[in-house]
């Protein structure tokens, strides 16, 4: 949702300097989906207690005796540590994560995108009962996606970014090259490995052709057999595969 | 600057910075202050690549990978405030009094309301008596008919009372903190419904001439409940304050800030209820103990927590930043 909104619209925030940074924010759907599996879990802990306390309850013989209320009494405490603590306890654990956030790949952060303090963590978390009630409205309507406990505790929820930085990108560019084009040709060698081959060929060819119109020689020439694909990676230094060298053209470095 | 030329130049350092980041998630121990000092100046110089990726290479791959590594950098090396690690000594000597205190104003609003309510329900059950058959059930009041108190029932079933009050009891408090930040409203309408029932419970007891027996059941935790559900209501109607008006900061600052602080006093609030729970299990429904002791007790209970929460500041006292991140 928020990709498809102009740079300005956008929410992001700013880092030193002020410069924007547009941070993945998570909204309904995916906070959501986080939510379900975290509460399917709490469910299947909540059961698993009152089953253990009943199951040693038997074992122990513990219906006709005294003992039989202090064990009720510490499981009752026990179903209420694990619903008021399940989602803080988690968080402040997993620097923010819960298990269904980590499942789906989000994470609880400071508004300001730095690492979310215990407390602020445990903060968002005291509300959570208000959130059942209207926190959907804020995840809906919020372009930060910012439930009660989030706006309170001065938190929100992004999406987990990849921890590799990558190096898809090309190399060499031919002269006159802008932004757009180098996009299409850095799309493409990330698919190359996921195209079919012939579709990867017809691609490559077309690439290549646009960059020799515009920029005559700035392709690597190949041999009778080498492929489209292998050419356009060698021209355009794709550094990953590290191909041949390229031989003259108007855009080397 | 060309495309290649700007990778070129700045390849290296974002390869380096993101290995640094990742050391900095996997060991945060391992890098000494140094390396911190040399990532912050590399975060900066990120920063700038990424500004400048984002202007003149927009979409690129170069660009995607600075957004996300400075993002990334962002959240590792930003880190929220962080409080200092309190001990219950210093908790409940220091930071819950001083809390508490400035919760002055809301503290008497409520007292107020709860005190109105109590009144208010003893009038309309004085009035109608059919008030007080509604809160207390037909079972309840024929039980009062025939000179018995439902109360009577936690005798034999201590422990598993005790537990079940305690965590209402803590349920009722988490309510009454976060409906305050409805404008209020979810901790009067608390304040409220828990002072109507009290006043319309009370004289239904008295109707029947069984006031003592409900005294000689309260006496022991019925102070103190009152005040922590008083508490924590006017923590949360600290917030809904803040929310209304925040005065001269920006709301969300503002609301940040009652809500860390009304939080402390909750959460302080907390143990409280766990030892309300074992008094009105044991020493409350006790034959044993008298109605003198129990009022003695509870008032003793009573004075106990007002003496920690009132407790008067210490000059040398180092008092928790509010949070610096939030106001800087």
């Amino acid at each position: 949702m928020s990709q498809a909104l102009p740079t300005a619209e956008r929410p992001g925030l700013y880092g030193l300097d002020n410069i924007r940074l547009d941070v993945p924010i998570a909204l309904a759907g995916s906070r959501s989906l986080a939510a379900l599996v975290d509460y399917s879990i709490l469910g299947i802990l909540a059961a698993a207690v009152i089953t253990g306390v009943l199951v040693l309850a038997v074992v122990l013989g513990l219906f006709e005796s005294a003992a039989v209320g202090w064990l009720f009494a510490l499981g009752l405490l026990g179903l209420f540590a694990l619903e008021a603590g399940f989602f803080a306890v988690q968080e402040i654990a997993l620097s923010g994560q819960t298990l269904g956030k980590r499942l789906v790949g989000l994470r609880a952060v400071a508004s300001r995108g730095g690492r979310a303090a215990p407390f602020a963590l445990l903060l968002r978390n005291l509300l959570r009962s208000l959130d059942l009630l209207f926190g959907m409205w804020f995840l809906l309507f919020d372009p930060r996606g910012q439930r009660i406990g989030d706006r309170l505790a001065g938190t929100m929820v992004v999406h987990e970014l990849p921890r590799s930085v990558e190096s898809d990108s090309v190399a060499k560019v031919p002269a006159g090259w802008g932004p757009p084009r180098i996009q299409i040709v850095e799309t493409l060698l990330a698919l190359l490995d996921h195209l079919a081959p012939e579709r990867a060929e017809e691609l490559s060819r077309r690439v290549l052709e646009q960059a020799e119109r515009d920029d005559p020689g700035f392709c690597w020439p190949g041999g009778p057999s080498t492929s489209e694909t292998t050419r356009l990676m060698a021209s355009f230094g794709r550094r990953r595969t590290e191909h041949a060298p390229r031989e003259g053209g108007a855009g080397a470095v | 600057m060309r495309y290649e030329r700007f990778l070129e130049l700045g390849r290296g350092r974002w390869e380096s910075f993101g290995e640094e980041l990742d050391r900095l998630e996997r060991r945060p121990s391992d890098l000494s202050l140094q390396d911190l000092e040399r990532l912050s100046i590399d975060y900066r110089k990120i920063l700038h690549d990424h500004a400048l990726a984002g202007a003149r290479f927009p979409g690129t791959r170069a660009a995607q990978s600075l957004q996300r590594l400075a993002i990334r950098a962002n959240h590792l090396l930003q880190w929220g405030e962080e409080r200092p690690r309190l001990s219950p000594l210093h908790f409940y000597g220091t930071v819950f009094p001083e809390r508490f205190r400035g919760l002055a104003g809301e503290l008497v609003v409520c007292a107020l309301l709860m005190a109105s309510a109590a009144l208010l329900g003893l009038t309309m059950t004085a009035i109608d008596p059919g008030v007080g058959t509604s809160f207390l059930g037909p079972e309840a009041i024929a039980g009062l008919e025939r000179g018995e108190i439902w109360t009577d029932q936690v005798r034999g079933a201590s422990s598993l009372f005790s537990s079940l009050i305690a965590t209402n009891n803590m349920k009722v408090a988490m309510t009454a903190w976060a409906g305050g930040v409805i404008a209020g409203l979810g901790a009067f309408t608390v304040l409220f419904f828990n002072g109507f029932m009290l006043g319309a419970v009370v004289i239904t007891t008295v109707h029947f001439g069984m006031g003592w027996a409900l005294l000689d059941f309260i006496a022991a935790h019925g102070p103190l409940e009152l005040s922590l559900i008083v508490v924590t209501a006017a923590a949360g109607v600290h917030v809904g304050r803040a929310i209304l008006s925040p005065g001269v900061v920006p709301r969300s600052v503002r609301v940040q800030d009652a809500a860390t602080r009304s939080a402390l006093v909750l959460l302080g609030c907390l143990p409280w209820f766990l030892v309300l729970g074992l008094v009105e299990g044991f020493v409350s429904p006790a034959p044993t103990v008298s109605p003198f002791l129990k009022i003695a007790f509870g008032l003793l209970l009573e004075a106990f927590f007002l003496l920690i929460a009132l407790r008067p500041p210490r000059p040398a006292a180092a008092s928790l930043p509010a949070r610096p991140s939030a106001i800087s």
